[in-house]
Formats: C-alpha cells, sequence, structure tokens
C-alpha cells in the first residue's frame, strides 16, 4: 500500500470519526434535554450531596476489591455496578452507536471503522469503567495479586459495555441468571463469583431473542399496555435500577444503624412514589398520542382510566418489595404512600411543572414528622 | 448479471424470502411486487447492508467482498443525519467515499439553493434529491434505487431519466435495478419489469 493510499484512507478516517463525535455530542445533548426534568429533581435533592455519591462510587468499587472476607456482599456489590453501568449505557447507546444514522455509515466506511468508533465512543461513556480504571492504577503489584478478581470485574465492565452495544438482549439473560446464580450458590472465592459472572454473560450471549409481543393477544386495555412496557421497556428498566439503588443504600444504613430505622424507610418510600409516580408523565404522553384512536373505539372513558394503572402497580410492586426484603410491613406508611402516589400522579397530569416541589415538600415533612 | 441463490430471510416468524433464487440478467430493470413482499429488503441486502438467514449474490458469477464499495444504494430506510445540512452530508460523503463533488448532480436537480439547509427541514422531495445526488456520484457500477421517482417534481424525474440513460455508457458490466409502483416512465427509457 502506498503512501499515498494511506494517507487518503486516514484522511476518510479522521472525516468519519469526526462526524461520529458530532453525532454524538449532539445526540447526548439531545438526552440531557429528555432528562432536565428529572435531572432538577435530583440536582435539588442530591445537589448538594454530588461529591457524596461520587466517594460512595469509589467506596462500593472498594468493597468489590476488598471482599475476601465477605465474599458474598461483594459479589452482590459487583452485580450492582454492572447493572447500574449497563442501564447508564443503555441511555447513552443511541448516541454511543449514531443508531439513526447506521446504515448511512455502512454506506460511507468501512464496517471495522464502525466498531472502532463504536469503541472509542464506549470508552469515552463509560464512567463506571474508568473509575475502576482509576483504582486499578493505583493498585500496586502486591495488592494486584491479592485482587485477581479485580481484574476479571474489569474485564466484565468492559465486556459488558460490548454486549450492551451488539447484543442487549444478552444483558437480560445474563443478569436474571446471575441473579440466581447469587441465590443459589454456597459461599465462594471472590475470583469464583466473578469467573462465574463472565461464563454466564458469555454464554447468554448465544441464547435467542424471545420476542414476547408477537405471543400476546391484545383484546384489552392490560393487554395494550402490557405491549407497550415490552416495547418501551427501558421506562421500568432505569426505574427499578434506580429503586434496587434506593434498597441497597437502604440496608447499608440500617446495618450500620438499626435504631435510624424510620429514616431509610422514609427516604425508600419517597423514593418509591418517586419512581412510581412519575411514570405518569410516560403515560400521560401514551394517552394523548392514542387518545382518539380508543375514542373511535368507544373506550375513551376506559382508557383515561387505564392510563393510572401502571404507576400504580409500580407503587405496589415496589412496596411489596420493599417489605419483604426488610421483612416488616408498617401498614401506616403503606397507606401514607398510596395517597401521597395518588397527589404525585395527579400533579404528573395536571401540574406537572409543580410535581417536584410537592415531591420535595412531602419528603421533607414526612422526615419531620417520623422522626 | 447478479444472481441471488437460495435466500432465507425472515423478521422474526415473518418469512419474507423462502428459497428464493432469481437471475438479474437486464442491465436496467424494475423489480415489482406489492407493498411488504421484500423490494426494499431485497436491495438492501443486495448492497450489503441487510444480512439474509442464508444465501449468496453473485456479481458477475463471484460473491463481493465489500459490496459497499461497487455497489450504491438510494432508500428512504438508509436515514441520513438530520442535524447536518445536505453540504455538510455531501462533503462527508465525499471525503469518506473519496470521490468528486457533485457540481452538476446538485445544479442539475435544482438543489443549489437547499445545500445549507439542514437535512430535517428539507421537503420530502429534496430529501430524495439529496439521497440520490450522494447515490449517483459514486459512479458505482450496480446502482440501486429504491422508489426513486417517489415525491421528485417532474422537472427532477426527468432529469434522473436523462442521467439514468447514460449511467451505464461507461460501465459495460453494470447494472441499474430500481423498485417502482408506478413503472410506465421508466420502462419507456429501456427498463424491463420483473416481479419479485
Amino acid at each position: 500500500m502506498s503512501f499515498v493510499s494511506v494517507k487518503s484512507r486516514l484522511e476518510q478516517y479522521h472525516a468519519f470519526i469526526s462526524y461520529r463525535y458530532l453525532a454524538y455530542t449532539l445526540e447526548l445533548k439531545q438526552l440531557l434535554v429528555q432528562l432536565k426534568s428529572f435531572g432538577l429533581i435530583f440536582l435539588v435533592v442530591l445537589g448538594s450531596s454530588i461529591l457524596g455519591l461520587v466517594l460512595l462510587l469509589f467506596l462500593g468499587l472498594g468493597k468489590i476489591i476488598d471482599s475476601t472476607d465477605a465474599p458474598l456482599s461483594g459479589a452482590q456489590m459487583a452485580l450492582f455496578y454492572l447493572l447500574l453501568q449497563s442501564v447508564m449505557l443503555s441511555a447513552m447507546k443511541p448516541a454511543i452507536k449514531n443508531s439513526n444514522q447506521r446504515l448511512f455509515q455502512c454506506t460511507i466506511a468501512r464496517p471495522s471503522w464502525l466498531n472502532l468508533a463504536d469503541i472509542k465512543l464506549l470508552l469515552i461513556s463509560n464512567g463506571w469503567l474508568i473509575a475502576s480504571l482509576l483504582v486499578a492504577l493505583d493498585l500496586t503489584l502486591v495488592q494486584w495479586i491479592k485482587v485477581p478478581h479485580f481484574i476479571v470485574f474489569i474485564c466484565l465492565q468492559l465486556g459488558l459495555g460490548i454486549i450492551c452495544l451488539y447484543k442487549p438482549s444478552a444483558l437480560v439473560y445474563g443478569f436474571v441468571f446471575s441473579t440466581l446464580f447469587l441465590l443459589t450458590s454456597v459461599e465462594l472465592s471472590p475470583l469464583i463469583y466473578h469467573l462465574g459472572y463472565a461464563i454466564i454473560f458469555f454464554f447468554s450471549i448465544f441464547i435467542r431473542v424471545i420476542n414476547i409481543n408477537r405471543m400476546v393477544s391484545v383484546r384489552s386495555l392490560f393487554g395494550f399496555w402490557f405491549c407497550y412496557f415490552i416495547n418501551h421497556s427501558w421506562t421500568l428498566v432505569w426505574r427499578i435500577s434506580l429503586l434496587l439503588c434506593v434498597f441497597m443504600a437502604s440496608a447499608a444504613l440500617l446495618e450500620k444503624r438499626p435504631d435510624l430505622v424510620n429514616i431509610p424507610d422514609t427516604v425508600a418510600i419517597a423514593f418509591i412514589v418517586l419512581f412510581s409516580s412519575s411514570l405518569q408523565f410516560d403515560c400521560t404522553k401514551v394517552y394523548e398520542q392514542y387518545r382518539l384512536f380508543f375514542k373511535m373505539t368507544h373506550k375513551a372513558r376506559a382508557f383515561n382510566i387505564s392510563q393510572f394503572i401502571p404507576s400504580i402497580l409500580l407503587l405496589l410492586g415496589a412496596f411489596i418489595t420493599y417489605n419483604i426484603t426488610f421483612e416488616r410491613l408498617n401498614s401506616m406508611l403503606l397507606s401514607l404512600g398510596f395517597m401521597w402516589c395518588l397527589l404525585q400522579v395527579y400533579f404528573a397530569q395536571k401540574k406537572p411543572a409543580h410535581y417536584a416541589l410537592v415531591w420535595i415538600i412531602s419528603t421533607v415533612g414526612l422526615l419531620a414528622l417520623l422522626n | 448479471m447478479i444472481e441471488v441463490v437460495g435466500l432465507n430471510k425472515q423478521f422474526f416468524n415473518n418469512v419474507v424470502f423462502k428459497n428464493y433464487n432469481q437471475v438479474f440478467s437486464d442491465q436496467k430493470l424494475c423489480i415489482e411486487a406489492p407493498n411488504g413482499h421484500g423490494k426494499t429488503t431485497l436491495l438492501m441486502m443486495l448492497a450489503g447492508l441487510d444480512k439474509p438467514q442464508s444465501g449468496s449474490f453473485l456479481f458477475a458469477g463471484s460473491t463481493l467482498s465489500e459490496p459497499t464499495k461497487t455497489v450504491a444504494i438510494a432508500s428512504d430506510r438508509i436515514t441520513l443525519p438530520d442535524f447536518l445540512t445536505a453540504k455538510q452530508i455531501i462533503d462527508l460523503s465525499v471525503r469518506t467515499v473519496d470521490c468528486q463533488w457533485p457540481h452538476e448532480l446538485v445544479k442539475g436537480f435544482s438543489f443549489t439553493e437547499f445545500l445549507n439547509t439542514r437535512f430535517s427541514a428539507l421537503s420530502s422531495g429534496n430529501q430524495k434529491k439529496c439521497q440520490l445526488i450522494l447515490t449517483l456520484m459514486r459512479k458505482s457500477p450496480y446502482l440501486f434505487l429504491d422508489e426513486p421517482s417517489a415525491a421528485l417534481d417532474q422537472m427532477s424525474i426527468q432529469y434522473l431519466l436523462n442521467l439514468l440513460d447514460v449511467y451505464l455508457i461507461d460501465k459495460p458490466n453494470g447494472q441499474i435495478i430500481i423498485t417502482c409502483h408506478e413503472p410506465a416512465v421508466f420502462t419507456t427509457h429501456g427498463f424491463r419489469c420483473v416481479p419479485l
């Protein structure tokens, strides 16, 4: 290959990768605009503790590294980190791959260029992996030898990122089977846990995708909403993942300070209400979109009522899970949470601008009342 | 000559091609089939942009290792970057595909005044023109056009037909395949209709 040809090819690649960076930044900006309403809530609520959250991230990594004494909790933490990473990357995937213009990219670039650009942008986007690499750089050789599972964990972070881009269905299977592996296994060494994850995720790649959508016959509004959430599972996935986050934080706090049981309980319920009632924002959009269609089929009233059911079902599901996980049932908090959720759903639908304010005032009020 | 051998393609349980065999020997042909029968899917697979479950495509007797180098395709299924202007998209393609800037095509399609318009703000007719310019400027021996006349004004259709009349003069082994629901205008310019 001549020098001129190599130079020309490099210029072509440079033009392509410049386009990918531009598309990436523009799509990320759009994503941030979509998250603006939630971003504001989190900024108000968690603004002062962002530094603390970053430190928590590194503390969690520390728990994964130093899990020789408690391998199971280290393995749980590792799986939890991988889940959060996957949720974040799933949100960023259209920006990383420039999915909308994927075929156009194929017409102007070699397939290997596409993959190379994907991996580059994946590495930039994966804050979880970057945090692990920063910790890894700080370890000495002696420490490395003591924690071989951390190398597997970093490989898993990279591997799951790639799976998220090219075979996302494997993530679902992988996380389900890994959770079962954690539940059923006896106490193993950290390395075996991590290798177990690696094997599970590797074999998950070969499992065929099941198209549930085709199996469901839509004969009622329940079927309609079920199919909607099957096709827009993302709206539920990120909420459930963040709820898991809240549950784990509650568990950690209760372990250290069982005397402060009311605080984690109240905060957990506040977040359960937040994540379930905010589902109403999505449901309102769906309602507006298909309102006329259901009016034509004489189901306008039933469709109007049905839009509130997903939020209520998510609330009940989260409450039941929380109560089973922590083995207690506070009926007062349960009924209070139910009423509160209804109030938030009302604001989400009628006065969305006041939604965040109502939630914050209610949370602070409840904390003051119960403590 | 393009041969399709033992093609199988399905989307989940929807079988589009089942052991499909076909020989496209005419230099200019128009594939006809009702909606949803796989015309666009076939073109996308021929262009290497979609993969069949099984089967092969022979171009002049051999398979193409990099179809995108010898095949140019225009289809609505290929979403162009709507955040860029038409000029930016053409610039990008010129630089990555390594071809000349298509001054003649832009002028011929009366597209000059829309070059600095964002792709998302272009009318459907101008979006089609942009697609056609990007495809024709590559001068590939195999040219696939999916519904090329859809949304185009009469002057642009005439310009396109004139271009297609002379497109294969310097490409003796080349072929033009189009899909179209109203093929009459193309058949008068030497295209032969082939059912799928």
